[in-house]
């Protein structure tokens, strides 16, 4: 690699790391807690699916229609907004706001127990693992916040791609995983930042990507709205949108879903006027029988008034990729150890993103051309491989 | 006397030899990841064996450390 093409890539690599590495440390931290929420909230005795047991409520249970009826009692003046089903306990959970487009902060989340219809209470909120979450997805700047660390992680996954092209000629004459930790601070440093940077890229990228996809979501989902819903439910374009109080059976609706889609178990319903449904149908939303498909919705657009099927599409391309992001992106899919082989990545990730960050603050004047030299010679000093 | 090879032949860099046991990593990585999702239980195992090795590597490169 010629001399003018490494010191390219080091700019680049330079000032896409610069720019984003406070936030990626931010992201870092407050991933690690959110890593375990399940664990930490059954610690909190805030783990609602184990208290409460029995069929799963996407199965079996009360009508939906009854329980529905009880917690609007509950919150009055309200609509519901989203109904979410358990594949492990009989747990459901009613979403109300003041209107059918509340926005997030206004809407209220209640347990239900779907076995004996007993009401549970609000979810519980406010916590830390809240702040947490708000502070890793938006920075509690809402979609403006969402986009910019979404940027900031495309910029992390470029960094990872320029990074990774100066390993080559830097590691040419190293063995892979020295670690030169006696003498020179600055060479010591380099060495962990090169071999944790190397051994966690694919991961790292993985990561970064879903985590750009998933700052995406909203506007993915306003997407499908605007786009997928619109065509599947054309005949009702020009009619009002359907007030609450004339909203059918959901029970009904529900069964006509499921007949059109054997085999699958609902996960949850978007009532009409939201940014999951149109403005008349409850959009019933799908999850696969294998645990791969699991992950990945398709809805089914029932006339709330009538309760006749209209529509059943599986969603665009990118918004499967976005299902999909969820869980390569949290790590929750595969037990705890994978949590904790999550957690130690996210470790070392820390220590990259500080490793270099040391480098660049322990530079003396003409640090780049002395870096690029260092990269063009190949790191010269250090054990040959044999 | 056994003739050895010069020693520039024998110890020649290559950018396939720099990035053979990093691309190792990063395969069964992204397969791991991807196995994880296919099921569950014993394809877990599977899942978390292929996402050791980061972890081994850098603690072999510990040990090794100078």
């Amino acid at each position: 690699m010629k001399r003018k093409t490494i010191r390219s890539w080091y700019v680049v690599h330079k000032w896409t790391a610069i720019v984003s590495t406070l936030f990626l440390l931010m992201l870092c931290l407050t991933g690690l807690p959110l890593i375990f929420h399940d664990e930490i909230d059954r610690l909190a005795g805030d783990d609602y699916e184990t208290l409460v047991g029995g069929a799963p409520s996407a199965r079996a249970g009360l009508p939906l229609d009854t329980l529905l009826g009880d917690a609007l009692r509950n919150r009055p003046g309200e609509v519901p907004l989203f109904m979410a089903f358990s594949q492990d306990s009989a747990l459901l959970t009613v979403t109300t706001g003041p209107a059918p487009d509340a926005p997030g902060d206004r809407m209220t989340l209640l347990f239900i127990d779907r076995a004996t219809g007993q009401p549970l209470g609000p979810a519980p909120s406010g916590g830390v693992m809240d702040f947490l979450l708000t502070l890793h997805t938006d920075m509690f700047l809402g979609l403006p916040g969402m986009l910019f660390l979404g940027a900031m992680g495309a910029l992390f996954v470029v960094a990872l791609i320029s990074g990774t092209v100066l390993y080559a000629p830097f590691m040419r004459r190293l063995s892979f995983g020295t670690l030169r930790l006696r003498g020179h601070r600055r060479r010591a440093r380099i060495d962990q930042h090169n071999l944790l940077g190397i051994v966690t890229l694919a991961w790292c990228v993985v990561v970064g990507l879903t985590g750009v996809i998933n700052a995406l979501a909203d506007p993915l989902v306003d997407r499908w709205r605007n786009g997928e819903v619109a065509a599947m439910t054309a005949a009702y374009a020009n009619a009002p949108a359907l007030p609450p109080q004339r909203y059918g059976s959901l029970d009904r609706a529900l069964a006509q879903a499921m007949a059109a889609l054997p085999g699958r178990s609902p996960q949850f319903v978007a009532f009409p006027g939201g940014s999951w449904s149109s403005g008349h149908h409850y959009a019933i939303f799908f999850q696969g029988s294998t645990p791969l498909t699991r992950h990945l919705l398709t809805p089914a657009l029932v006339d709330a008034e009538t309760g006749i099927l209209t529509d059943t599409r599986s969603m665009p391309a990118l918004n499967q990729a976005l299902m999909l992001s969820k869980p390569l992106h949290f790590g929750d899919y595969g037990g705890l150890p994978l949590k904790l082989i999550w957690a130690l990545l996210t470790l070392a990730t820390i220590w990259v993103l500080w490793t270099g960050v040391l480098l660049w603050l322990r530079r003396r004047p003409g640090e780049v051309d002395r870096r690029v030299d260092e990269i063009v010679s190949g790191a010269a000093r250090g054990r040959v491989r044999a | 006397m056994n003739a050895l090879p010069p020693a520039r032949a024998r110890h020649r860099p290559s950018t396939a030899r720099t990035f053979a046991v990093p691309s190792a990593i990063a395969v069964t990585s992204v397969a791991g990841l991807i196995v994880g999702l296919t099921g569950d239980g014993v394809t877990d195992i599977l899942c978390w064996a292929l996402l050791a090795p980061p972890l081994v590597a850098t603690a072999w490169a510990w040990r090794d450390r100078r």
